[in-house]
């Protein structure tokens, strides 16, 4: 209008994130008309919904700036590609965002990691709240606006999203109104905060047949007299338009004022456009292919393509096309816009363009005096409130103001995650009931994950959404804070096995296990009663479960000493003993024990066995168990070498085929004989006790020399005389024991007395079976003694029983006749854990407790070397402490009753849970043997 | 083209698991009835001759000439293997759609011929040559009148309705199209307005007909479309002669649905509690997503168009309301693995997809897209069916596959002297392709308990009571602006 040299008459193109680079001095000063354009566009269209604009402008304006991915700028909210068209006096923005499938892949590109952990609800929510933002920028910038469809249907879900926009747009007011003070512009601009009530225009694109010509004859072989005024696709543009006036109108989005709404759609002018054109972006393959077929087949000039028309759409397409082929390709124009066309989107537009640039809109409907408001700007102006506005919009909002709109943005779209959230919310205090529901007072981890569980069922049961996992998280923290604070049972594994009942508490002063030193002390208890026999085994008495090794293995049966065996005959083993008055525990370190690698735990440990030790021996002796390894003495190879080898002229069992033992007996002393390299034997003889150091815990083949323990885990006792048993009855006075199993089993020996001058040293023993019978019974110094012997196992409910193999309860005929030998006990391992067969509701594991040996009356001792393999190697073997086999004297009832409990070093090996037979935990074979009646000739 | 080779690869790649146990389909029937054997289902597929996919593949009657002359016994089609649920990323897929089994001896001969073409992959017959298009023998012929067994199981002509358009009542209708035997397949698509459902449900069933023909579900007349109105309203199901349930809904979000309540003032379905009508359709749709996703072992999500990122959101906000699978007070177990709710296969489904859909390069980036989108929804949306012809870029990268099938725009036979570049099979047969793979889609049981026919509809009953009246819908609803 004011010409002037300075003046730049040139189209720009521009994007609204880099607003400022426009140089908006030199623009011309005519009023302009803003069109924008938004929607949703599939992936083939590359984002672009503009290009009726480019047909319609004759310039490839849109599409050829949408192509190359990187050329989305995905930090803004929205990429708006803007261009002014000075000879139209309109400026076109084009909006591209999430709605955009390519630009929605780009966004989950680059936000892939947030994809991972959030919900496709959550991002979706951000990512539609970018958009509005971008969106409501362009509703305060534009007179025009087209929403363009990639189908033939509304998309009702833009319903909620223009309620959305316009309960923020009123919000938004008072904050525009300050920003927009300063500029040029009527009060009415600035006081709405926009420039008018913006005219939205709706595109669809169809592909169906009938719409595709627009001079197709519109019968459609139905017959049907219908109305031939208009061509299909105008039927379908004014249903739409009838369609969308309801809607918009039903859900008020539209309002007689059209000031008081986002929007406005014309009452008398077409608002809804359906194109059956194809953007050549979408198939430019399409496109030549087509072409090419039609140059085959009806070969035309190259005059008649008129490559004049246009630039090639496709150029931008893709890089290598347009490498290769941008030059040759004959030029396809669209067919040029020509205004008097029946269908054209050119005329459709510029009826709204030309009016707005001429009268401005007045949408308002019904009687209304108010004229709504309308204002064209200055490109100038434009550019610069552009500007503003977007920082605005785009920013972080500066005041609590701003802030509030845009929060008011992002939780009326965040409806999915409200709605979990809501949810979730209701549910969390249900499952919290759910856990707290029947609670005691205090209660086991294990109890606690239980109820957690059902607290989190409950809570799957009814929350629903993103906040899920958010909310679960805080049930558990709750439940177990609630657990924690009060109501945590202690848990302490006894000897064996259960856990104590107690509330969370400390067992002494000094309990290192519990760090909370407010907690009451109190000894543990786990409430199990199990019921056990005396050391000599003729009363029973009930027990509590024991938490330390002394009350397992001594002061339960040193208490009933009173009542039954305590002034019998007994065989003491050795135990620290006293000197100076002062005792202490010995510091047990690395250096003392052999093989102990965690010494410094180690302490700890045989006075305290902590959960986790004891949960670790379980696991590891039902580990053991399938190795399936037959327990045996293997672990001492010396033994067996010793014996073949003769060399330091041991006393050996030798057994034969004819199930007798034949031990052949020397006169020299076994004190003074070299040492058996067997774990058991090395801790008797090689110890020097200390005696101001005591040995926490059990003796066994780890314990470091010279230390002794403060009580024996072990009993040997003699009942009385040989006569006290009788095969034919079995054993008496002994309650408990399952009938028919109270034998003892006759094991044969033949003895021969050998000395050193009569035989060869390199005598082995190998003889030959008859060499033994021919000269057997000539000589004065073979002969042959009966021993009995009865491996008692007992269980925690007091059942006894015998065994008469490894694998096999003794078992008497029904007349009471036993006929098995000793020979299977005495010869193998016996397991250390045996099935009771006892029937009860659930089946006990019984223990091997006692020995039994009835001795013979003869020249010889009988001799017990007893140790136990508790489990599996590299766990130490248990021992007495006998330095040498003990002997017993002749023609007596002995009983060795063996520990209740074995505890190593890194706590106690439990019994197994289940009544099976533990293939690794033995008594060792080697426990009986015989020797010469020394003590009376030395 | 697809070139078979690739296939094969993809097909390994997927472990194939030899067709099943033939008469899988038989010991079914034989609890249905006494006397197995001569009657039940005459449904055979045509049979899978080695006939290279014909056109006419889909017209009815075509191949079902044979099979009738040649014996009187039983063709009971093999329905695939039903897996444990979970084992889908094996890939239990049996590859033999076109395995047909029967007494005696055709059935050992049928099975281990697709056992060669599953394992070869070379094979072109073993995809694309199958007969994959269901046909109902005509009840004639050898079918003699004393077979009451035959009687009892029915047959329908055309869908009826479940739910009624008219203010969302469910329908007892279909109950007596149902038996009482448990190997039936439940598919439901769900689409905005227009994007072809009644369609794609008619390919499924074998009877899309001709293009401008009759099709089982009604397509939009022309008329409708050009008043941009919808023409499904409510749920229509149909049960095929294979015992696929097929349910075919209203379009979702349709404006045309919204205008009908607006125009006609109608008492608003789902209530009262929605004021606003545009919340009510919402509700509306989301209670038919959501009971969808309860009801059915496969649900097809239809596009014309990729994609509508709100109707992505869509699917998952009803994934968030379906109702809870109901537990069975009997099992109350202690994990929660062991309560966890059902969910159903999802396939999205491409229609009217352009030359330019099939490069395999945009067939990638839409599988990207709708693997981030779905990444955290327990729709089981990966790795049961998938574009064949199209290679992988690269199968190490690619373990996951989502549940996308492209099909084309149905095209009028080609009159030119060049034919045109399609850059795809054809309609026919994707639509082949597309049948087959959704029947060998692995089955899990809908709830903790296996359901017979009339089971499932009862179930589906009482859970489209429980969509209508579930609190959640209501606080929802009452978050919309
Ligand atoms: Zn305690
Ligand atoms: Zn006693
Ligand atoms: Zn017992």
């Amino acid at each position: 209008m004011a010409p002037c040299s300075k003046i730049n008459r040139e189209e720009i193109s521009f994007s609204v994130s880099s607003l400022s680079e426009v140089d908006a001095s030199t623009l011309p000063r005519d009023k302009v008309c803003i069109v924008s354009i938004f929607g949703k566009s599939s992936f083939l269209a590359n984002g672009c919904k503009a290009f009726l604009i480019d047909e319609a402008l004759g310039k490839n304006i849109f599409q050829g700036m949408f192509t190359d991915p990187g050329e989305i700028n995905i930090d803004e909210p929205a990429d708006i590609q803007g261009f002014y068209h000075p000879e139209s006096r309109v400026i076109f923005l084009h909006l591209i965002g999430s709605f955009d499938t390519k630009c929605l892949l780009q966004k989950c590109h680059s936000i892939e990691n947030e994809l991972k952990e959030k919900t496709f609800l959550e991002v979706w929510s951000d990512l539609q709240c970018s958009f509005s933002k971008a969106l409501l920028l362009i509703f305060h910038l534009s007179h025009i606006i087209l929403v363009a469809h990639p189908t033939t249907t509304f998309d009702v879900s833009y319903i909620h999203l223009f309620q959305t926009l316009d309960s923020v747009r009123q919000k938004a007011v008072p904050c525009l109104t300050d920003l927009l003070r300063s500029f040029p512009i009527s009060q009415d601009w600035v006081q709405a905060g926009r420039p008018c009530s913006p005219r939205v225009l709706f595109i669809f694109q169809t592909n169906a047949p009938e719409f595709q010509s627009e001079s197709i004859d519109s019968s459609d072989g139905t017959g049907k007299t219908r109305s031939k005024k208009f061509p299909p696709i105008k039927r379908l543009e004014h249903a739409l338009e009838d369609q969308i006036y309801r809607i918009l109108r039903k859900s008020r989005v539209i309002t007689n004022i059209s000031g008081n709404s986002l929007f406005a759609v014309p009452a008398n002018q077409e608002f809804v456009y359906v194109t059956s054109k194809k953007s050549l972006i979408v198939d430019p393959l399409g496109y030549l292919m087509n072409q090419l077929k039609e140059c085959c087949s009806f070969p035309k000039s190259p005059g008649e393509m008129d490559p004049s028309k246009s630039k090639s759409y496709l150029l931008n397409r893709r890089g290598s096309i347009q490498n290769q082929t941008a030059n040759d390709l004959p030029a396809f124009a669209l067919t040029p816009e020509d205004g008097a066309s029946e269908h054209s989107f050119k005329a459709f537009l510029w009826q709204h363009i030309d009016l707005a640039l001429s009268k401005g809109f007045d949408d308002n409907v019904g009687r209304n005096i108010v004229r709504a408001y309308f204002e064209l700007p200055t490109a100038q102006i434009w550019f610069q409130i552009a500007n503003k506005l977007k920082n605005w919009f785009f920013m972080e909002p500066k005041d609590s103001r701003s802030g509030a709109v845009m929060s008011l943005l992002k939780t009326t779209l965040d409806i999915d995650v409200r709605f979990s959230e809501g949810r979730c919310a209701k549910v969390l205090p249900l499952a919290s009931a759910a856990y707290q529901d029947n609670l005691p007072t205090h209660y086991t981890l294990d109890y606690h994950e239980r109820k957690l569980n059902q607290a989190l069922q409950v809570f799957a049961m009814h929350a629903r959404g993103p906040a899920f996992q958010q909310f679960a998280q805080q049930l558990e923290e709750d439940c177990e804070r609630l657990w924690q604070n009060g109501h945590q049972m202690c848990e302490f594994r006894s000897l064996t096995g259960n856990h104590c009942i107690n509330p969370l508490h400390r067992a002494s002063e000094d309990d290192e296990d519990v760090d909370d030193k407010t907690l009451p002390i109190m000894p543990h208890c786990s409430q199990v009663k199990m019921l056990s026999a005396c050391d000599c085994g003729r009363r029973q008495a009930s027990r509590e479960d024991p938490f330390e090794v002394k009350a397992a293995n001594y002061s339960f049966y040193s208490s009933l000493h009173d009542d039954c065996c305590g002034k019998l005959e007994r065989i003491k083993f050795p135990v620290f003993t006293s000197t100076t008055g002062v005792s202490r525990p010995a510091q047990i370190s690395p250096v003392q024990a052999h093989q102990q690698s965690e010494e410094t735990r180690r302490k700890r440990h045989e006075s305290q066995p902590g959960r986790g030790e004891s949960q670790v021996t379980t696991t590891s002796m039902s580990l053991a168990l399938s190795f399936g390894q037959p327990g045996s003495s293997d672990m001492f190879p010396t033994e067996e070498s010793a014996v073949e080898l003769s060399q330091g002229s041991e006393e050996s069992p030798r057994q034969t085929s004819d199930q007798e033992v034949i031990i052949s007996l020397r006169e020299s002393k076994v004190t003074e004989s070299p040492e058996k390299c067997t774990g058991g034997e090395k801790l008797g003889v090689l110890r020097q006790p200390s005696t101001t150091e005591y040995l926490p815990g059990m003796l066994h083949s780890e314990s470091p020399l010279g230390l002794l323990p403060m009580f024996p885990s072990w009993s040997l006792i003699c009942l009385g005389p040989s006569s006290l048993y009788s095969h034919n009855i079995g054993i008496q006075e002994q309650p408990g024991f399952i009938p028919g199993t109270n034998f003892l089993l006759p094991w044969d020996v033949t003895v021969k007395l050998e000395h050193k001058d009569r035989w060869p040293t390199v005598w082995d023993g190998k003889r030959p079976h008859t060499w033994k019978t021919k000269k057997g019974g000539k000589d004065g110094s073979q002969f042959t003694v009966k021993i009995f012997i009865g491996v008692e196992y007992e269980c925690p409910r007091g059942h006894r029983f015998m065994c008469s193999a490894p694998d096999k309860v003794l078992r008497a005929t029904s007349s009471g006749l036993v006929k098995d030998n000793a020979n299977k006990i005495t010869g193998n391992d016996m397991p250390l854990y045996f099935p009771c067969p006892c029937r009860g509701s659930k089946h006990q594991v019984a223990q091997l407790i006692r020995i039994h040996v009835v001795t013979p009356k003869a020249p010889v001792h009988v001799t017990l070397n007893p140790r136990v393999q508790a489990a599996p190697p590299p766990s130490p073997v248990f021992s007495p402490g006998n330095s040498e086999p003990v002997k017993l004297s002749q023609s007596a009832y002995w009983v060795l009753r063996l520990p209740f409990v074995y505890q190593g070093d890194q706590g106690p090996y439990l019994p197994p849970k289940d009544p099976v037979p533990v293939e690794v935990c033995h008594l060792l074979k080697g426990t009986y043997d015989i020797a010469e009646q020394i003590s009376e000739k030395s | 083209m697809a070139d078979s080779a690739d296939r094969g690869r993809r097909r390994k790649k997927r472990l194939i698991i030899p067709p099943m146990k033939p008469g899988g389909r038989e010991r079914e029937s034989e609890q249905d009835n006494p006397q197995p054997g001569k009657t039940l289902v005459i449904l055979a597929k045509p049979h899978h001759d080695d006939q290279p996919h014909s056109e006419s593949a889909s017209k009815p009657n075509e191949g079902t000439g044979k099979s009738p002359a040649r014996t009187p016994e039983i063709k009971a089609p093999t329905v695939l293997l039903k897996t444990r649920d979970g084992n889908e990323k094996e890939g239990s897929r049996s590859s033999s759609p076109g395995n047909v089994t029967s007494h005696s001896t055709t059935a050992v001969s049928h099975s281990s011929r697709d056992v060669c073409s599953s394992t070869a992959g070379s094979c072109p017959a073993s995809s694309v040559g199958q007969q994959p298009v269901y046909q109902i023998q005509q009840k004639s012929g050898h079918i003699t009148g004393d077979d009451q067994k035959l009687s009892l199981l029915p047959e329908m002509s055309t869908p009826v309705k479940l739910v009624d358009g008219e203010n969302l009542q469910w329908c007892d209708n279909a109950m007596e199209f149902l038996v009482d035997q448990t190997n039936f397949y439940v598919v439901g698509i769900l689409g905005l307005q227009g994007s072809g459902k009644s369609t794609v449900m008619s390919l499924l069933a074998g009877q899309l007909g001709e293009i401008t023909g009759r099709q089982l579900f009604k397509p939009e007349t022309r008329e409708l479309r050009e008043r941009g109105e919808h023409c499904t309203s409510g749920i229509d199901i149909y049960v095929t002669s294979e015992r696929m349930i097929l349910l075919d809904t209203q379009p979702l979000l349709s404006a045309s649905v919204m205008d009908h309540m607006v125009q006609f003032e109608k008492k608003i379905p789902c209530g009262t509690d929605y004021r606003a009508t545009e919340n009510a359709l919402q509700i509306q749709s989301l209670q038919i997503t959501a009971f969808l996703l309860t009801v059915c072992h496969t649900v097809i999500l239809v596009q014309d168009w990729f994609t509508d990122p709100n109707l992505l959101r869509f699917i998952q906000s009803a994934e968030m309301l379906k109702p809870a699978t109901p537990t069975n007070p009997h099992e109350l177990s202690a994990s929660i693995e062991d309560t966890t709710d059902y969910y159903p296969h999802l396939v999205f489904l491409q229609n009217k997809c352009q030359r330019g859909d099939f490069s395999p390069s945009t067939v990638c980036d839409m599988e990207e897209l709708l693997l981030n989108v779905f990444q955290n929804s327990k729709l089981k949306h990966t790795g049961s069916v998938w574009m064949e012809f199209i290679p992988i870029k690269d199968e190490s990268l690619h373990m996951e596959v989502a549940n996308l099938f492209l099909l084309p725009e149905r095209e009028a036979e080609e009159k030119g002297v060049l034919p045109n570049y399609r850059g795809h099979p054809g309609f026919n047969s994707l639509g082949r392709s597309l049948t087959q793979q959704l029947m060998s889609v692995p089955r899990s049981t809908l709830t903790h308990t296996a359901l017979s026919e009339k089971n499932w509809f009862h179930y589906a009953a009482r859970m489209w009571e429980a969509v209508k009246k579930s609190s959640l819908f209501l606080e929802y609803g009452r978050l919309l602006p």
